[in-house]
């Protein structure tokens, strides 16, 4: 295959996701020319916010706090979500003790948890990051345990029967065959950590939800619009930052013969 | 293997799925299990593997009672159980990996044995399931284990393959004389491969029957043309036969 006609595939796969960003714009264009959506702006007075916001530093370490208040939950939410998971779906009795419990706490909106992290935990700093770890943690735990679940036994009994102990059939069956799962549940555990870090930067004295909160309480709409799309943008590109990283690590899913 | 019992519960009502089995099986000896489907052939085959537990009575093996899954028994299921996130080499080497005790060259032997020299470094969904079920059958013998169990392990494959696989088979048994318990509903290829056919009643599953296979070895498929062959074949589906019609009536 020649260089010229990769390029050409290449091509027309961007032609699809191009042209879903230019309908929303146009849509969102059309919706605010007809006046169906009261104040709203429309994408000229957004562009014209960000040619001005772009290069303002308070953006960027906006921008800065907001990655620090998601990543470092983040990885602290895999490190625990992903062995928690595999030792709910693995064995019935852990399943019993710890299971409801992550139950009921897993429905309790973000914006739930803010006066208890504020009586709870010494700094905001520390409030806003766990409940952006509550929004990745559960989807992780959840695919996670869904995963070991959905192991075919006779994997299991195969490797037992070549005189494998049961640590080594966690470690070349349980953790590999739910590997596809447990990344299905970082890529969404990214997305839903985004999601929490809104509501929970309002507490917060720097990162993009507070900019957010503050351009509303200013009244300055393009603002408030220019910095959602900021954080809808970079928590797409985190999660495919993810799923990019998992699809290196799972390649054996891809193959068929 | 002593008054084997298997009763399955599910939701209160006993199914017995296997009722006091007596069997004894020589080591070296080449025995297939042969019945009508729901037999209880799996279930045996299982409790053997010690996958399962009898809800009464003992399998022995050396004299010793089988407590779950071990390396002296390994198993080779009806669509092969290869660990799809592993090459073909790693699979095959991963018995003797978890025992700490890689030998190189092992695998490419094996794989060379079995006629799939050069799919080493493949995934087990590249290959055709003729080849994966080689490759199922040489990561058992990097394992080498005194007694082979096999669960219809040809069944999919088609007729040709097949052919090859059963000769194959007995090329590898001929060489080193494992134990081997041998699930079919095939009676021919039940007769082919056996010292000894057994075949089983349905419902609750017990041996019927015993046929000893005088044919000589080292067999190809050429005996099954044999007037002996067909004389074991009529044996053996007479006996079939009249089980199935008595599982028929049963259950009008």
């Amino acid at each position: 295959m020649s260089v010229g006609q990769v390029r050409d595939i290449d091509i027309v796969k961007l032609i699809k996701p191009v042209a879903s960003i230019t309908g929303l714009v146009v849509v969102w264009y059309a919706l605010v020319e007809a006046g169906l959506v009261g104040e709203l702006p429309g994408p000229v007075p957004v562009v014209v916010a960000a040619i001005e916001l772009v290069p303002n530093p308070e953006v960027h370490a906006s921008i800065i706090a907001s990655f620090r208040h998601i990543y470092v939950p983040y990885v602290l939410a895999a490190v625990l979500g992903v062995p928690l998971g595999i030792a709910i779906g693995w064995n019935q009795t852990f399943n019993d003790l710890v299971f409801p419990s992550l139950e009921v706490l897993r429905p309790v909106p973000p914006i739930a948890w803010l006066p208890i992290v504020i009586l709870v935990l010494p700094t905001t700093v520390q409030g806003i990051m766990f409940i952006t770890f509550l929004g990745a943690f559960f989807p992780i735990i959840l695919n996670t345990v869904a995963g070991v679940r959905s192991i075919d036994e006779d994997y299991i009994r195969a490797v037992q029967c070549l005189g494998g102990s049961r640590s080594q059939v966690i470690r070349e069956v349980v953790v590999p065959a739910a590997l596809p799962s447990i990344h299905t549940g970082l890529i969404v555990g990214m997305g839903l950590a985004w999601i929490n870090l809104v509501a929970a930067e309002m507490i917060a004295s720097e990162g993009l939800g507070r900019f957010v909160w503050v351009s509303y309480t200013s009244s300055s709409f393009p603002n408030i619009l220019f910095s959602v799309l900021v954080i809808g943008a970079l928590g797409y590109a985190s999660s495919e930052v993810v799923r990019w990283l998992g699809n290196q690590k799972l390649q054996w899913t891809n193959r068929s013969g | 293997m002593q008054s084997l019992t298997k009763i399955y519960d599910p939701e209160g009502e006993h199914v017995t799925a296997i009722d006091e089995i007596e069997l004894g099986i020589e080591a070296g000896e080449f025995v297939s299990l042969v019945g009508p489907s729901g037999c209880g052939k799996s279930t045996l085959l299982n409790c053997i593997a010690g996958f399962i537990e009898p809800t009464h009575g003992q399998i022995y093996v050396d004299g010793n009672p089988i407590d779950g899954p071990g390396a002296d028994r390994g198993v080779v299921f009806q669509e092969n159980r290869l660990l799809p996130w592993k090459t073909v080499r790693q699979n095959i080497n991963l018995g003797p990996q978890m025992r700490g005790e890689i030998e190189d060259g092992r695998a490419e032997e094996l794989l060379s044995k079995m006629g799939i020299e050069g799919t080493g470094d493949q995934y087990p969904t590249e290959l055709s399931g003729g080849m994966q079920q080689r490759a199922e059958i040489a990561r058992l013998l990097a394992n080498d284990p005194e007694i082979m169990l096999m669960d219809e392990p040809f069944s999919a494959l088609d007729a040709l393959t097949k052919e090859i696989m059963q000769e194959l088979l007995l090329d590898i048994w001929e060489e080193d004389n494992r134990t081997v318990v041998f699930i079919t509903h095939d009676v021919e290829e039940a007769i082919f491969l056996a010292d000894r056919v057994l075949i089983m009643t349905a419902g609750p599953g017990r041996i019927k029957e015993a046929i000893d296979v005088d044919l000589e070895r080292p067999r190809d498929l050429d005996v099954t043309t044999t007037p002996r062959f067909n004389e074991l074949k009529e044996q053996a589906l007479s006996a079939i036969v009249e089980e199935a019609r008595a599982a028929m009536e049963s259950e009008q």
